[in-house]
């Protein structure tokens, strides 16, 4: 390459500058340039945010240790996620869905024997809080890092304000060589092939790149606007469409987990910032509007007088069919949406740009890699959607028509009626998960803690034999607080 | 000898009001004016774009900035941003600022095209802080006296309300204001305007008359049959359809006109609300297919009906005729392009007044009114038509403007400026030469070559220079506040 390769990168979210840190570091041997653009006039959607580990990946790859980034980013250590009031009965109030670290990999099997047992009728432990670490760390409000003769590792994802992280990943960005042009996109010009040639801005000025990667967010400004790549929607099974979220200053005591607590039309996420709170309802506005909705939220926070304020987020869930045609790429919200329940958002954005610069080339147009590519994330945005959807298919809250007609709702997609058939006829789920095109962040464990969480199980026998409980022969319980005892509680 | 002592002004719109203003407020010893308008008939009810001289007449008639912003839900305007005009890869600003710094014998265009040859990627307008303002939202309206640091602006603001304003100014200065339909114009053997016949029964006598009855022209036309000049053949469009929607989020500090395949279409960016519309011929596309089009693209929700407007391009040939001086829509009309309309209705008064008879209208003044309104609207008619004539579309309509025979004064600027970088500034003409320049360069027009004056620089000092200006403009910029912290200030009335 003589001329340097020109990569255009529109949108300055948290996709759009974890986007230009992936791929100038990729490429940073390279006759690459990367420009960012981004407006002042549309703001990004960054809310108080959690991920899963795979945030960590991303900034083990770049090389940033948490004490550089952390604290400028609000952030905190997320161990797990609690579910509240999902299933509706005293017996199951709440469950547990914590990240597997390495020493639950020695009770991934017994877990999962224990929940076909209880299945089978025997009283047997199917509580994920009991069987992993993370669970019982979170708990503790423990710090993932242990002492040092503790050589297992933990995993985890974090807690962070997405406004600072967006701020932080510019900065990072711009001193791997990315260059920031502030400007809003009016119009994209392709060229007879439906390659896109150039941007032009608000101001008339253009922009010349060789290849585009839409990071506009919802707005879709390349890849729908110009390109008419058609989404699909996921609002057959999803029917929330609508968050209200607010940021309060009065930091929890317990910062290592999310708790998502089903509400009467949705579901609302409390997420542990540092010296702050983030706090959403995420809900259908078919079901209820968004006055009512937000005053169902600041009763229950206390803050119906309080002027905190809050915005409102309208969101389509869906995926676009092609998430990379000719020589634009999307990534983040521009590729699709679904609801934040299990805080997958930046997890896909990550695996996306890391699938892509495996397929990318710098000469050719491979529409093989290309259709791989999109096979492969269509692909994961549906087993992310299918581990959602269950939620409001295994649940057994009837107190609204939204949960009941979420149940009644026909529209299931086949690989979770699979898994749920599966789980009906007493088998094992890990047949059905690791046949899936790739692995993904949900893994038989994920759906075990799932199914059992909800309480997802037949009658227990009338005779119990009292054996069986690997939970109890296998002594779980010494052993999780054995590893327990080399982690500290965060002050 | 007669005196001329009594103005009788026959319509109420924004011509009408603002010649009752002006007149009264600048002639109150020597004359009365009375204004008469039809309850049957209404205003146009458009026009909402206007060119800095605006500020001018606020500044005569002694009405605060702050009132008249707030009166007329006003918001600034720093350029006219011309999308699709060229083709529709392309868009430019047209701005009141002037690029740069001319030099006695050589304009900053030259300057710029030489620095271009040898190296300087910055666009004509980065050196433009009109432009740099709009870009970055900033504004101020403190006058500067450094002409690098200048911010010409003009509003944007409702007319009805500012003809309601001036009405209000009016009666309050002595004008006096009949509201009755005129049914008869009479004229004495000589074919002056002797009385009006009201519908309520009065007799109106005057000296002199002023016609701002709209587009009909009651006086102009109707009763004395001026010779209106067509200029239909040059300017193809004859139709227009007005309406408004719901108020942007954010204001931009620009009008914006989107050239469409049978016409263009504006965005006005009110306070209260948006106007919108789409002007066009009437030979290329129906009532319908330019409603459609213009609904595609309004992005906010809609407030009214569309308002359908038929106009006629073209001028009075003697806007003044024995007692009648023609002012507004009845003199004649060119379509809203530059916003020049409202501005042509101020210079004819501002003209009236310097002119004004002492006692009996003698030819003289009347044929130096009618030489200085003609050179006006003709130079204005020529810069408008330039906007159409050098287009690069495909469309029928673009075409159409593409194969045309110009007057000879345009085809004139045209060929200087491609051959030679030069703009030569017409005396009568409102718009600047850098507003020729914007508008040629943004047209696609790229000078063949610039004044020898630009090469007396060496290469690097040249573009050391350019540097050290737009350092000059940048500082000048951040001088300038948030434009809508300006917005909150005045809403607030400080
Ligand atoms: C209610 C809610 C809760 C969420 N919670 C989580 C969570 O807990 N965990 C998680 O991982 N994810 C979560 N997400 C998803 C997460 O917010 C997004 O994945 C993430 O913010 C990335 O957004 P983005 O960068 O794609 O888009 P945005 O943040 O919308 O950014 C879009 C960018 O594009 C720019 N832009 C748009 N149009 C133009 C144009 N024409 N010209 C120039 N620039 C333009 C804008 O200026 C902006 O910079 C949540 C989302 C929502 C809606
Ligand atoms: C589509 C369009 C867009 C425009 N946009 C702009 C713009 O952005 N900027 C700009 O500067 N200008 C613009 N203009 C021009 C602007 O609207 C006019 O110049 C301005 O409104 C002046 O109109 P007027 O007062 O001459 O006529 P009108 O508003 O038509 O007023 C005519 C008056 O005469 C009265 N009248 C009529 N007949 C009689 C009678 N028999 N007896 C008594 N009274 C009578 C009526 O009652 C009325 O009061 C635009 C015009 C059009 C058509």
């Amino acid at each position: 390459m003589n001329e340097p390769y020109h990569i255009a990168i529109v949108g300055g979210g948290t996709a759009g500058w974890m986007t230009a840190c992936l791929l100038k570091h990729a490429y940073k041997a390279l006759n690459v340039n990367v420009t960012l653009i981004e407006s002042k006039n549309i703001n990004t959607i960054g809310v108080g945010e959690g991920s899963t580990p795979t945030l960590k990946l991303f900034f083990d790859r770049l090389g940033l240790d948490e004490s550089i980034w952390m604290d400028k980013c609000e952030a905190t250590h997320k161990l797990n996620i609690r579910f509240e009031d999902w299933q509706g009965t005293s017996e199951y109030k709440h469950y547990d869905h914590p990240f597997i670290s390495q020493p639950d990999v020695f009770h991934e099997r017994a877990y999962s024997t224990n929940c076909l047992t209880r299945r089978l009728g025997l009283e047997v432990n199917t509580k994920a809080e009991d069987f992993f670490l993370n669970a019982s760390l979170a708990k503790e409000n423990k710090h993932p890092t242990p002492s040092e003769n503790f050589s297992f590792k933990i995993a985890y994802g974090y807690h962070f304000d997405a406004a600072k992280l967006s701020a932080l990943l510019q900065t990072v960005a711009i001193d791997l060589g990315v260059k920031h042009i502030s400007n809003e996109v009016d119009k994209v010009i392709c060229d007879d092939g439906g390659y896109i040639n150039d941007l032009i801005f608000n101001d008339c000025s253009t922009l010349n790149a060789d290849f585009f990667i839409d990071c506009t967010g919802f707005s879709k400004k390349l890849i729908k606007q110009t390109l008419n790549v058609p989404s699909i929607s996921f609002s057959d099974n999803l029917f929330n469409d609508s968050a209200i979220a607010l940021k309060v200053n009065s930091a929890l005591p317990v910062k290592t987990q999310t708790i998502s607590t089903a509400l009467s039309s949705g579901w609302q996420w409390q997420i542990p910032l540092q010296n702050s709170t983030g706090y959403g309802y995420v809900f259908s506005s078919r079901y209820q509007s968004a006055d009512s909705a937000e005053y169902e939220l600041r009763s229950r926070l206390n803050l119906i007088d309080n002027d905190v304020s809050s915005k409102l987020i309208k969101f389509e869930t869906g995926q676009l069919k092609e998430h990379w045609r000719k020589n634009c790429l999307a990534i983040g919200l521009s590729q699709g949406f679904i609801e934040p329940l299990e805080a997958t958002g930046l997890h896909l954005t990550y695996n996306s740009i890391l699938r892509f610069i495996k397929y990318f080339s710098f000469f050719e147009t491979n529409s093989n890699h290309i259709k791989k590519f999109n096979k492969t994330i269509v692909n994961e945005f549906e087993l992310t959607r299918d581990y959602i959807v269950a939620h409001y298919k295994l649940n057994q809250r009837s107190d609204t028509d939204y949960w009941r007609d979420n149940r009644k709702n026909n529209n299931t997609p086949m690989h979770l009626k699979t898994l749920i058939k599966a789980w009906v006829n007493n088998e094992r789920l890990e047949p059905y998960i690791s046949n899936s095109v790739i692995k993904n962040q949900f893994s038989a464990t994920s759906w075990n803690c799932l199914f059992a969480g909800y309480g997802q199980f037949n009658q227990l026998a009338s005779e119990q034999p009292k054996v069986g409980d690997l939970y109890k022969e296998l002594k779980i319980a010494s052993f999780i607080k054995g590893c327990n005892l080399n982690f500290i509680k965060r002050e | 000898m007669n005196k001329i002592k009594k103005v009788v002004i026959v319509g109420g719109g924004t011509a009408g009001w603002m010649s009752a203003a002006l007149i009264k407020k600048l002639l109150h010893k020597q004359v009365d004016v009375c204004l008469i308008d039809s309850e049957l008939v209404p205003t146009v009810g458009v026009g909402e774009a206007s060119i800095p001289p605006i500020r001018a007449i606020n500044d005569v008639l002694g009405i605060p900035e702050l009132d008249f912003l707030n009166a007329t839900n006003a918001s600034i305007k720093l350029a006219i941003k011309f999308e699709n005009w060229h083709n529709e890869e392309k868009c430019y600003f047209h701005t009141f600022g002037g690029a740069g710094y001319s030099s006695p014998f050589c304009s900053f265009q030259h300057y710029w095209l030489y620095a271009k040859e040898v190296g300087c990627h910055d666009s004509f307008w980065d050196f433009d802080l009109n432009y740099l303002a709009i870009n970055d939202d900033r504004f101020s309206n403190k006058t500067q006296q450094d002409k690098l640091r200048d911010l010409p602006y003009a509003y944007h603001f409702d007319a009805s309300k500012y003809a309601e304003m001036l009405k209000l100014y009016s009666t309050n200065i002595g004008v006096k204001h009949i509201k009755s339909h005129v049914n008869d114009v009479r004229l004495d053997k000589l074919n002056y305007v002797n009385n009006l016949k009201l519908k309520n029964g009065q007799t109106i006598s005057g000296d002199i008359f002023i016609d701002c009855s709209g587009q009909k022209g009651l006086l102009i036309k109707e009763a004395l049959g001026c010779e209106f000049e067509d200029w239909s053949d040059l300017l193809l469009c004859d139709r227009a359809i007005a309406l408004p929607s719901k108020r942007l989020s954010k204001l931009p500090l620009y009008t914006r006109s989107i050239a469409h395949k049978f016409g263009w279409q504006w965005q006005i960016p009110l306070k209260h609300r948006t106007g919108n519309g789409i002007v066009y011929s009437s030979k290329f596309a129906s009532d319908e297919d330019a409603l459609v089009v213009l609904l595609k693209n309004i992005t906010e929700p809609l407030d009214v009906e569309p308002n359908y407007i038929k106009f006629k391009t073209g001028k009075i040939k003697t806007p003044w005729c024995k007692n009648v001086v023609a002012i507004g829509l009845s003199s004649g009309f060119l379509e809203p392009l530059e916003s020049t309309s409202i501005y042509l209705i101020q210079s004819s008064i501002i003209r009236l007044i310097k002119l004004f008879p002492h006692s009996d209208i003698n030819q003289s003044l009347i044929e130096e009114f009618n030489r200085q309104a003609n050179l006006e609207l003709d130079a204005i008619r020529d810069f408008i038509v330039l906007h159409y004539v050098l287009n690069d579309r495909k469309e029928a309509f673009w075409q159409t403007y593409r194969t045309k025979q110009l007057p000879s004064s345009l085809s004139h600027k045209i060929s200087l400026f491609k051959e030679s970088g030069q703009v030569i500034k017409d005396p009568s003409d409102i718009f600047t030469d850098s507003s020729w320049v914007q508008v040629m360069l943004g047209q696609g027009l790229m000078p063949k070559a610039y004044h020898p004056r630009a090469t007396d620089f060496e290469k690097e000092r040249l573009l050391n220079w350019l540097n050290e200006l737009k350092l000059v403009k940048h500082s000048a910029l951040k001088s300038l506040e948030q434009y809508p912290d300006f917005l909150s200030k005045c809403e607030k009335g400080i």
